[in-house]
């Protein structure tokens, strides 16, 4: 019996001509993975054009493996161009892969980083940084206190998640006194300010940690709380993600996800221009594959994951919860990041682009008028993983 | 890194973890090599500012090296791990018994010659394919890898790992 067999899978997907493996590829013969070497060969003899070879959810591979793949890759037909596909997170990996691809004409490596990532360049620049931490200080008022009704105690193993700048994760380290606490982001410059944050405020407890949230370096069954905040709205395929989340936490461990519904954002005055503007929202991320009506969907989401025990609660960051400039700050944020450059990548006119703006600004207006209200719906729901 | 450099840096830094295996144990079974190799790695990464990360860059050549005695250790005796933190740099020595055409393959397939052993006959020129595409593997992974013979009839192999491993 070949234990690292459970731990690998290798699949074809005909529509987008790719093989993928993933796990650990560590044989002690090339005839212990005659099946894969099978499929490598006979999948990519029914691609023509380009097709790829995906390792970038590869988190291991012997030399026995490895030359085994060399080998099956030459024999593909050379008018075939393969495209192998790597992973950042792997640090061995596209070195590895690139002397493969030196050895056949028809092989080149990409570094995949952002396809699975869609709303990642949006928000990975330095200026949204402020914002991000504002918002994560309105949302900590509520979440504080729904915490623990969602099963986080104190002394607890945590996993945060797409923790992004990391304030989450140093709010709950603070709150929660946590055994141990990590915190996982696919953005270095994410990390980067994290780290940089953690030591100036002497917070050494919190373990940053860059990776792919759809195939964490980390081991199974090993966390009591599992967070992921704001975050499966914007990845294409979120049940993947739910997987992994599910994966890393021990049977009995709860998983917290929150999510917003955009098209619910709300104010007054200008409730009708507000609405129509954060209802375009919503279109302009499902435009770029992200779903960001995806709070009410949680319950779905998280049974159809496997867990049980599903608890829902919403909540509403309005203007009257702390300084009203906070919220205003960060509907100019997002009018910055959605009209200013997601619009405009979408290709939207000019007319369209001033009417998407003036929602933005009315929900500012709401926000800041000494008789107005302005609201952000976010809906935080858990599991439990059965035992 | 040379073996005279090698063994200096020994005197000073002991080794900050050790694990001896069977040898007869270790052969006993393929999947230990994956499993001792993880777990030599993942006690190295808790050092590190991003465990899971450098544990699984340690891991690929570290399953290497007890591939590698899991194929050509002698069946008694025991296989060695050492591991030591030094400034920008993890090594990891490993060392079991094995016949001189071993001993003499491996150092010949590492850096081209042998010191104390005959020059390898059959069995060790199949150590030596495997040893030349390990010391490759290394390279592509900025690991240093030498080897030394350890009397009585042991062969150690040390493996260097840089702190901050480059991210392509």
């Amino acid at each position: 019996m070949n234990p690292n067999a459970s731990h690998f899978a290798a699949s074809f997907d005909p529509t987008n001509q790719e093989v993928a493996l993933v796990g650990k590829l560590r044989p002690r013969s090339p005839a212990q993975i005659t099946d894969v070497l099978s499929l490598v060969v006979e999948s990519f003899g029914r691609c023509d054009g380009v097709a790829y070879l995906n390792v970038k959810r590869l988190t291991q591979i012997n030399i026995t493996g490895f030359e085994a793949l060399r080998t099956c890759l030459v024999s593909v037909h050379a008018d075939l161009r393969i495209v192998i596909v790597t992973s950042s997170v792997i640090s061995w990996s596209t070195r590895l892969f690139q002397t493969l691809a030196e050895t056949g004409q028809n092989l080149t490596v990409e570094v995949y980083d952002t396809a699975f990532y869609p709303g990642q360049d949006f928000v990975e620049d330095e200026s949204f940084i402020p914002i991000l931490r504002t918002q994560t200080k309105m949302t900590w008022r509520h979440e504080r206190q729904m915490l623990p009704r969602h099963g986080l105690e104190t002394g607890a193993k945590i996993a945060d998640v797409c923790c992004g700048i990391g304030d989450f994760a140093a709010l709950v380290h603070k709150e929660f006194a946590p055994a141990r606490i990590v915190a996982i982001d696919h953005s270095k410059r994410s990390l980067d300010y994290a780290r940089r944050v953690a030591k100036e405020f002497g917070l050494t407890e919190v373990e940053y940690v860059y990776g792919d949230a759809s195939q964490m370096l980390l081991a199974d069954d090993q966390f009591d709380f599992v967070t992921c905040r704001h975050s499966l709205q914007i990845f294409d395929r979120p049940e993947v993600l739910l997987r992994e989340l599910y994966r890393i936490c021990r049977p009995g461990g709860r998983v917290y996800i929150t999510n917003e519904k955009n098209s619910h954002c709300l104010g007054e005055p200008h409730a009708e221009s507000i609405a129509w503007t954060y209802a375009e929202v919503a279109k302009l991320f499902a435009h770029f594959n992200m779903d960001v009506e995806m709070g009410p969907k949680s319950r779905r989401l998280l049974t159809e994951a496997g867990f049980d025990d599903i608890k829902v609660e919403s909540f509403m960051v309005t203007n009257m919860d702390g300084d009203p400039q906070d919220f205003a700050d960060v509907i100019e944020a997002w009018e910055t990041v959605y009209a200013g450059e997601m619009a405009v990548r979408r290709g939207d006119t000019p007319e369209f682009i001033r009417r998407f703006r003036q929602g933005f600004v009315d929900h500012r207006t709401a926000a800041l008028h000494p008789k107005g209200y302005a609201g952000w719906p976010i809906w935080a729901a858990s599991g439990r993983k059965p035992h | 890194m040379a073996a005279v450099e090698v063994a200096k840096s020994e005197s000073s830094y002991g080794p900050m973890a050790t694990l001896e295996l069977d040898a007869a144990l270790l052969q006993s079974q393929w999947d230990l090599c994956d499993k001792v190799a993880d777990y030599l790695s993942h006690i190295v990464g808790q050092l590190h500012d991003d465990p899971a990360r450098y544990s699984n860059f340690l891991s690929v050549t570290v399953n290497e090296l007890v591939e590698l005695a899991f194929k050509t250790s002698a069946v008694t005796g025991p296989v060695k791990f050492e591991l030591y933190r030094e400034i920008g740099l993890v090594r990891v020595k490993m060392s079991f018994h094995c016949t001189g055409d071993a001993r003499a393959a491996i150092c010949v397939g590492l850096d081209g010659t042998a010191q104390n052993s005959a020059r390898p006959q059959d069995f060790g020129r199949v150590i030596i394919n495997d040893v030349s595409r390990l010391s490759g593997f290394a390279d592509v992974c900025q690991v240093q890898l030498a080897a030394a013979e350890e009397a009585p009839d042991r062969i150690a192999l040390t493996a260097g790992f840089p702190w901050h491993e480059e991210r392509p």
